[in-house]
């Protein structure tokens, strides 16, 4: 490992910035770490994103030509769904431009906007929607896998103004996906920007603040994934669940993308060499590494269960009361997440950072 | 009748009782900046008290996530953080929160307000969940607070506010972004958003738009402090990742709103600015900055990880990163487990 780094290190000459606490070492350990995630965690996650897009443009072009049934189109849906949720844990970079993730995914969506969205686009049945680039600008609500969910899991035709719209909506979501894997391929623009942080640059002064900012992501991620995909629909106790605001309902993946969630958790620990990895070499810590094991045997309990979240609220019984013990085992990530990783690196977390103001 | 020995013992413990008042009542005498802490296990913040010399003097704990601060004579407001639906009326001498304010259903606050000169009239940016539309809540905080009504305004996300010194006049940094809390804090026009300085005469009730200026499009602009010389300074944050090289410091003069060329040392983003006599402060967390202005120029410009919270009043001014508070020479560390948020404010001792 050392002398891997070492290596590394010849290409990254540059000191860290002044007031860093960070060595000159320590700092390019922590860039090689970030680096080799962006590699290998990043960027294969929104490869496979929009593979999942493209997937599903081509499943529904098929179903709304009248040549395939709807069922790929479905399955192509969940799988470009779960995708999104193993990709929605990086929370920097082009991803958080303009409405930021809700570009993708609008949920919760208690106000109902993409619903609405949706009912005003069929209403009105405007064909500049339908041409390449016509959604372009338009609201997210009718852009966003919540209302795309909405329209493929409502009345799809073939041959209608719905069945075209979920096409360009497909496309649509295909295109923002390509550009956020050519943002992190490296040398793109925003990839420099990140792979330099270790010498400072507009975006990220030092590689500490590329480090806080990828770990708010995952902050934000495990807060999301207790408080919206558990808690939201299972409430605190026993008669407290409320089945229709789980996530997910129409398409059946919820209980999937909380699976998801976990082995996201794990897999990005996981990453070899990665910014995790650089912990051990800095003196850190390895919670990590128990971190890791925990959420992977979680997610691979909770792809074993088959029923339904929205069924498992329902019942409200064993099932709910297990997934509600889940969320408090999320709290362990968000803590290590947020503080306790920094701490053993000798860094303010600057969670009070996270969202500005 | 009663014995020497049983008035004697009464006057001690009178006298006892007097000292320990006196000692409780004044928990805070002397502080001169007032900084926000947070927790990073619970997100909870207290308000905490530092003398000239940095000395950690006390603290209130509060039920929520603080923002910004605003005082006159024996009260002190510590409001949200947005979306924060509560503020606290903090009792300056003796720091028993006398008051917590809730927000009317379907409002919010936006972190930050002001006092009118009469010191009771409390102004307070706010969020009209219906209309996504800004408004001014005016409180009488004489009694109990008392919710007096409110001023709409013509544009979303209302931030600072600032009283003209002598004058029932204030700034408001209209920001621009609509926000709603079940959507997080996302915005939801960004696309169309457009942020400009408000003027808000109390007396009259009238709020007059300082106009779109140039530079300001994907600009939310969100702080202000007025200088001695009457230059009012504007930091504004941008969105977007590619923003890190916009301007986001203007300047209004007689001559008009001016950028303030920052060379990227803001990097999108202004934190908080403050002002005393001609020279102004301004922080930045994304770049770990805090620059010191003087007739429009940068004069110096230092590091501080973080950096954030900055106030200033007559010599003496204060800046804090995550970690660390600065005042004046002295340093001073953050809490165990928390860290300084964005505002802080200097007392007027």
């Amino acid at each position: 490992m050392r002398l891997v780094l070492a290596v590394c290190l010849a290409g990254l000459a540059v000191p860290a910035a002044a007031f860093s606490p960070l060595t000159e070492e320590e700092a390019g350990i922590l860039q090689i770490g970030l680096r080799n995630t962006a590699d290998q965690f990043v960027l294969p996650a929104y490869e496979a994103q929009a593979a999942a897009a493209d997937e599903l443009h081509a499943a529904l072009t098929d179903h709304c030509a009248g040549a395939a049934p709807r069922t790929p189109a479905e399955e192509s849906f969940v799988a470009l769904f779960l995708a999104w949720q193993r990709a929605s844990i990086v929370g920097l970079g082009p991803v958080m431009d303009a409405e930021g993730p809700m570009r993708v995914q609008l949920w919760p969506d208690p106000k109902g906007f993409s619903a609405r969205a949706i009912r005003g686009a069929l209403r009105e049945a405007d064909p500049a929607l339908l041409r390449e680039g016509g959604l372009e600008g338009r609201s997210i609500a009718l852009t966003n896998l919540t209302a795309l969910e909405h329209l493929l899991y409502g009345d799809l035709v073939a041959g209608t103004y719905g069945c075209d719209l979920a096409v360009a909506i497909a496309a649509f979501q295909a295109d923002l996906a390509q550009n956020l894997v050519a943002a992190w391929r490296p040398g793109a623009p925003f990839r420099m920007s990140f792979d330099t942080a270790y010498a400072g640059n507009a975006t990220f002064p030092d590689v500490d603040s590329a480090l806080r900012a990828f770990l708010a992501g995952a902050v934000v991620y495990t807060d999301r994934l207790r408080k919206f995909r558990l808690d939201r629909g299972l409430g605190a106790d026993p008669g407290a669940a409320r089945p229709e605001r789980t996530e997910a309902v129409a398409s059946g993946a919820g209980l999937a993308s909380i699976a998801v969630s976990f082995r996201t958790l794990a897999e990005l620990y996981d990453v070899p060499y990665g910014v995790f990895d650089a912990a051990p070499d800095m003196g850190g810590t390895m919670d990590y590494f128990v971190l890791a094991q925990t959420a992977r045997s979680i997610s691979e309990s909770l792809a074993l269960e088959p029923r339904p979240l929205v069924e498992i609220a329902e019942e409200d019984g064993a099932g709910a009361a297990e997934l509600r013990r889940l969320s408090g085992e999320v709290l362990f990530h968000e803590r290590f997440l947020k503080t306790g990783f920094l701490d053993a690196l000798g860094l303010v977390a600057g969670f009070t950072a996270a969202d500005g103001d | 009748m009663a014995t020497r020995r049983e008035i004697l013992g009464g006057l001690a413990v009178g006298l006892g009782t007097l000292a320990c008042r006196r000692a409780w009542a004044q928990p805070a005498e002397g502080a001169a900046y007032v900084g926000i802490e947070t927790s990073a296990a619970t997100g909870l913040s207290r308000a905490s008290f530092f003398s000239a010399t940095g000395a950690r003097l006390a603290g209130v704990p509060l039920d929520f996530r603080a923002h910004g601060l605003a005082e006159a004579g024996p009260l002190l407001v510590v409001f949200p953080r947005r979306p924060g639906d509560r503020f606290a009326v903090v009792d300056r001498a003796t720091l028993e929160i006398r008051r917590v304010v809730i927000a009317p259903e379907g409002r919010h606050f936006y972190g930050h307000g002001s006092f009118a000169r009469d010191g009771t009239t409390l102004v307070v940016p706010e969020n009209d969940l219906k209309t996504l539309q800004g408004a001014l809540a005016i409180y009488d905080l004489s009694g109990a607070p008392r919710r007096l009504g409110h001023v709409a305004l013509p544009g979303a996300g209302p931030h600072e506010i600032i009283r003209v010194p002598g004058r029932d006049v204030f700034h408001v940094a209209l920001g621009g972004l609509e926000t709603h809390p079940d959507y997080g804090r996302t915005p939801l026009n960004l696309g169309t958003f457009r942020s400009e300085v408000l003027t808000f005469d109390h007396a009259r009730g009238e709020v007059t738009p300082m106009g779109h200026w140039a530079g300001t499009g994907g600009v939310s602009l969100r702080h202000l402090a007025l200088g001695a010389d009457g230059v009012l300074t504007v930091g504004g944050q941008v969105v977007e990742t590619d923003g890190a090289a916009r301007d986001v410091l203007w300047q209004v003069t007689p001559r008009g709103a001016e950028i303030v060329e920052s060379a990227g040392a803001l990097g999108g983003y202004v934190s908080s600015v403050a002002a005393s006599g001609a020279r102004v402060y301004v922080t930045s967390k994304k770049t770990h900055r805090i620059l010191t202005l003087s007739g429009g120029e940068i004069i110096e410009n230092q590091g501080a990880t973080g950096a954030s919270a900055v106030a200033a009043e007559g010599s003496l001014h204060a800046a804090s990163g995550y970690g660390e508070l600065f005042i004046g020479a002295h340093r001073s560390a953050a809490l165990s487990g928390h860290e300084f948020d964005n505002h802080g404010l200097m007392l007027r001792l």
